[in-house]
């Protein structure tokens, strides 16, 4: 049975795999330039050794609450446009996991889990959620008003 | 089809490059027929588009060429002067060919249209007689993109046999070309290229390193080939080299190199049709020939001439290899094989105009000959190559092919990516050893520091470009369009080695295109029209380049009719642009302004060449884009000229660093005007509200603000009760221009200017149109760049109805009433008031300073020569009398109608904000009146007066400055 190898990471009690081959590298809470204006999901902008890099926080891409004092973790992915920091609470292992485990996912998730997560392994103890990155980092118009509206 | 994708796309970018040169060449070569190289180069690059257009199987366009490159030949040979008629025809091969070069890229093949018409006049050219119909060429070019589409793919095997056919069409055209035997023809030629060196050397130098160059791939893809016969781009590849090496051999007139080049091209067209297959055999004899070609080309630029070397064997063993035999063993290739009578014949007839009927012949020839090589591949006879004579030359310094290389151009951007992030880096140790003290270290960080300029200047040099690459094509625009139109047109250009960087080289292009084209097209009047207004018939227009002060200066220039000004906004109104209200208020330069906007055009009718699809109003949105500006200038009845002024560099430019609510922004300075600070009391008075929009009365002039930390929204909590109170707090106005707007922007504190590396932001931030990018401060933090022009749109500044009708309104009402002052004291007594809207600037200068020229106080300021008038002398009638003063003296600069005065007062003493009652007139000259400023007596200084004064003066120093010239 073919085997993949994920680098998982906690947001809130989720936990989310993302594969290892996509990850560029992993660092601690970094310095964070506001971007005013921008929606909510961007966090900021980091210095990752010269290259600017966009922070995502996933938490608020979520909808989950926001934490006091987090200080996350940057999970830097590579993508079609240069490099992503998503901002996670806590990072995981990096585990191999088997095809034989994998389901899609159940019809019965909520919320915005549902659309960006593209399986799930059944390991033991728990359920890896495989996030889809190219959809994590897609800043849509409805996250922009959501955060108007709860600015109004 | 697949395969020969990348050898295609080659040729097409190849050919684009050809065709811009030999189009430049042309109109170059017309005026200096002298200039024997230009026409070298142009022969080289028809025969290049000529000879890849054969191998790629586009018959049609081949035999366009062809006929081209026999007309060239016959004007190289000096059988024919290039006349007007000739050239004309020939740029519009040019254009035919670039047709049917688009017409390959977007359907793989070269078209229906024969261009028969177009052949016809080429080839009537060729017989010395006058074009039969030149009129119809500009339409036969004309091909319909239907045709294309209908046509069907050619099969390859069609096209062979048309190659026959075409030559067989032409054969006048063959007949009509001096088919000199060739050693005549090469003497005189090897004897001129002896005698004056001078003229061909250029091409020469050329050839050798492109030679250099072509030989380099030869030998790489030859040994690629061998392992990887699949891959037919290969050979195409080498095919093509070779092939450019003959063509120019032979148009230089190195007949021995072209007989061997030939030889080798021979065999390799055999390869290229199936008919051999690359034995090792083969591809040893053509890596002997690529040596040979070598020490050739040494003994070229070292003589000037090929040398006695015949190379007789070799071409026994290439000769022998065409004909599928086993070669003579190679060692031993100088026991010569009889060559056979017609390889022979190819060989000593090498008419460079006919390399394809050549190759024709052999292919005829080559069926018997392809049984025989099927069953020869001899891979397992790998023959240590004696190379028969070549011992390699010793080198003698750097040669020509060593002196340049070919960069990529996406390895330059790294490179200035890189160098982008050293600059950061330097900045940050920068800052970190402020805090060591350390002097050691101090020192090797400033060598660091210099070092990484100079880094920093060297690879940004490599991206510069001459903008002359981009002028080259604009005598060709002016020379096609000026007939069309009726005019006589000379175009000038100066600062063609002014450089900038490739993209925006790349982005000005189309923009200066236009430009060109509408000066020709609406500037420059018709012969006729320009004798009655007294001017020479002939139009000039000027392009012109040059650096200035961190930016790319281009002005295009005509002597034509200039801008009806009136016409302008006549049309304006008419299309809606504007309301003949706005317009009433403009100034002249903002009513020429108006042919930028959308939705304007001037052309009464729609000519052949004005309406191609890129308005003003484009241009100047095209300009912006990268940073630029453009500015009209215009004289009626004296021409017009379009200023334009682009950045340098676009990766690292200087910015103003502003903090707002404890962010730093970045605000280019291309885009700043001044820096304005208003202290807490005076803020509350300079700082009002006009229905809540806050605006700023600087000299005068109400300037519209933008609170950049509501913009931003930094903190965002709404509180409509307290922005009154916040409005009086600003303290840092940055006045900024946006299009033809200026405006103010509030910030908390000014930082600093720096040099910054713009870097792009990603795709979840590319909807704010605020932000310009981001970059790096000194202390690795990031910043982000503020767009200004998005910075204006967010603050409604370019809703032009309503704010510019409502601030006009206001200013208007301010004039009335309120007139900003600046009082001085003269004497002991008087208090003067001078409208502060005239002044310029205020200066303290030591006495010392003051000089005299023609009986009048001077002193040199800012390069100029400043007259300077005592206020007390001016208004001495009224009865002021000068106080005595310390060594200093204070100077009001005075900018009135141009010109620029120093009124030397006693002291200066408050800037004030009146209400001007009625004023009581006063019949003293000098002054406009009396009224009552701070409760006390104040006259009003008369410009006018000063003017005047200064006028007279100045013409007295003219004539002193005469004197002493």
């Amino acid at each position: 049975m073919a085997t993949e190898q994920y680098c998982t990471f906690l947001v809130d009690k989720l936990f989310f795999g993302v594969k290892v081959l996509q990850v560029q590298e992993v660092i601690r809470s970094q310095i964070m330039t506001v971007v005013p204006q921008a929606s909510s999901m961007v966090r900021g902008l980091i210095n990752l050794r010269g290259q600017i890099v966009t922070a995502i926080d996933l938490r608020r891409r979520l909808d989950l609450a926001d934490r006091e004092n987090w200080e996350p973790m940057n999970v830097v992915i590579q993508t079609d446009e240069g490099a992503i920091s998503l901002l996670v609470d806590e990072i995981g292992d990096v585990l191999e996991v088997s095809d034989d485990v994998l389901e899609s996912p159940p019809s019965t998730i909520q919320g915005k889990v549902k659309e960006v997560i593209t399986g799930v392994y059944k390991l033991e103890g728990r359920l890896l959620l495989v996030l889809d990155t190219a959809k994590a980092i897609s800043v849509s118009d409805s996250s922009t008003k959501s955060k108007d509206e709860a600015a109004a | 089809m697949g395969e020969m994708d990348a050898a295609i796309q080659e040729f097409l970018v190849e050919s684009d490059e050809n065709l811009s040169a030999v189009e430049r060449d042309l109109v170059d070569f017309e005026s200096h027929p002298e200039q024997q190289e230009t026409l070298a180069s142009i022969f080289r690059a028809v025969h290049t588009i000529k000879g890849t257009c054969s191998f790629l199987g586009y018959t049609k366009l081949e035999s366009l060429a062809h006929t081209g490159e026999t007309l060239l030949s016959l004007v190289r040979d000096g059988e024919l002067s290039l006349t007007n008629d000739i050239a004309s025809a020939l740029l519009n091969t040019v254009d035919a060919v670039r047709q049917m070069l688009a017409a390959i890229e977007q359907t793989g093949n070269d078209g229906t249209e024969e261009y028969q018409d177009l052949k016809n006049v080429l080839i009537a050219l060729q017989k010395g007689e006058a074009p039969p119909t030149p009129t119809d060429v500009p339409e036969a070019s004309a091909l319909s993109t239907e045709s294309l589409d209908a046509q069907d793919a050619q099969e390859a095997s069609a096209v062979t046999a048309q190659s026959g056919d075409v030559e067989v069409s032409s054969p006048e055209v063959n007949v009509a070309a001096p088919l000199q035997p060739e050693p005549s023809s090469v003497k005189p030629q090897a004897e001129s290229s002896a005698a004056d060196m001078d003229g061909m050397d250029a091409a020469i130098q050329e050839f050798l390193v492109e030679s250099d160059e072509n030989l380099s791939a030869v030998e790489r893809d030859l040994v690629d080939f061998e392992s990887h016969p699949e891959q037919q781009e290969t050979l195409a590849s080498i095919f093509r080299a070779v092939h450019t090496i003959k063509g120019t051999c032979s148009f230089l007139g190195y007949s021995k190199l072209e007989s061997l080049a030939h030889t080798g091209e021979t065999l390799l067209s055999l390869v290229r049709d199936g008919d051999l297959a690359l034995t090792n055999d083969i591809a040893s004899a053509l890596l002997t020939m690529v040596d040979a070609v070598r020490q050739m080309l040494a003994v070229i630029e070292q003589t000037g001439k090929d040398g006695t070397e015949e190379y007789q064997d070799l071409k026994n063993v290439l000769t022998a290899l065409q004909k599928g035999e086993a070669p003579p063993t190679l060692t031993e290739s100088s026991e010569a094989l009889t060559p056979s009578a017609e390889s022979l014949a190819a060989q000593k007839a090498p008419e460079n105009s006919d390399a394809t009927a050549q190759s024709g012949d052999v292919e005829a020839s080559s069926p018997e000959v392809s049984v025989a090589s099927a069953s020869q591949p001899k891979p397992a006879s790998v023959k240590p190559q004696a190379e028969p004579t070549a011992t390699p030359a010793e080198h003698r310094g750097p040669s020509a092919a060593e002196s340049s290389i070919r960069v990529d151009v996406g390895l330059l951007d790294k490179l200035m990516n890189m160098v982008g992030e050293l600059v950061l880096t330097r900045n940050q140790i920068g800052q970190g050893l402020l805090k060591l003290e350390d002097p050691a270290l101090f020192h090797a960080s400033q060598r660091l520091s210099l070092i990484t300029t100079e880094l920093q200047e060297g690879i940004m040099k490599t991206r510069m470009q001459q903008i002359g690459n981009i002028w080259s094509k604009f005598p060709r625009v002016v020379r096609d369009m000026a007939p069309a139109l009726g005019k006589e047109i000379r175009l000038e250009m100066e600062g063609k080695e002014t450089e900038l960087d490739k993209t925006l080289i790349e982005a000005i292009k189309d923009p200066l295109t236009h430009l060109v084209r509408n000066s020709v097209d609406h500037g420059i009047e018709i012969p006729s029209v320009r004798e009655e207004r007294g001017k020479p018939r002939e139009g000039r227009l000027l392009l012109r380049a040059y650096h200035e002060g961190g930016q790319v200066n281009i002005e295009i220039t005509d002597d034509g009719g200039g801008i009806n000004v009136e016409r302008v906004t006549e049309i304006a109104i008419k299309k809606g642009v504007v309301t003949a209200e706005q317009v009433a208020k403009m100034p002249e330069r903002e009513l020429l302004g108006l042919i930028f906007q959308p939705g304007f055009s001037t052309a009464e009718k729609v000519t052949n060449v004005s309406g191609r699809g890129v308005g003003m109003d484009v241009v100047k949105t095209n300009i912006e884009k990268i940073g630029g500006t453009i500015d009209i200038s215009s004289k009626p009845g004296h021409g017009s000229t379009f200023r334009l002024k682009v950045p340098l560099t676009l990766a690292i430019i200087p910015a103003l660093i502003v903090t707002s609510a404890g962010e730093r922004f970045a605000i280019p300075q291309a885009s700043l005007l001044e820096l304005v600070r208003v202290d807490g009391e005076n803020g509350t008075q300079n700082i009002e509200c006009i229905q809540g929009a806050p605006v700023y009365r600087s000299r005068g002039q109400l300037l519209p603000l933008v609170y950049l930390n509501k913009v931003i929204a930094l903190g965002a909590q709404p509180h409509s009760d307290e922005e009154d109170a916040e409005y009086s707090t600003a303290s840092n106005i940055v006045v900024l221009q946006a299009d033809s707007r200026r405006f103010g922007v509030v910030v908390d504190e000014v930082n600093d200017t720096e040099e910054i590396v713009v870097k792009p932001l990603g795709k979840q931030l590319k909807g704010i149109s605020i932000y310009a990018g981001a970059t790096i401060m000194g202390d690795g933090k990031v910043a982000l760049i503020l767009d200004v022009m998005g910075l204006a749109q967010k603050a409604n500044l370019r809703d032009q109805d309503k704010d510019q009708g409502e601030i006009e309104h206001v200013n208007a009402a301010t004039d009335q009433n309120l007139r900003t002052l600046l009082l001085v004291k003269v004497g002991s007594q008087g208090r003067v008031a001078i409208p502060v809207s005239h002044i310029a600037r205020l200066e303290e200068m030591p006495d010392t300073v003051k000089e005299a020229a023609g009986g009048q106080e001077v002193v040199q300021y800012r390069g100029t020569i400043l007259p300077v008038l005592r206020l007390s002398t001016l208004l001495a009638t009224c009865g002021y009398a000068s106080e005595e003063h310390d060594g200093t003296f204070q100077m009001v600069v005075v900018r009135y109608k141009g010109r620029q005065v120093g009124i030397m007062v006693d002291r200066i003493m408050d800037i004030l904000d009146v209400a001007l009652g009625p004023l009581t007139r006063s019949e003293q000259p000098g002054i406009l009146g009396s009224a009552v400023v701070q409760e006390r007596v104040t006259d009003l200084l008369d410009i006018e007066t000063v003017w005047q004064n200064t006028l007279m003066n100045e013409a007295e120093l003219e004539a002193t400055d005469c004197v002493g010239v």
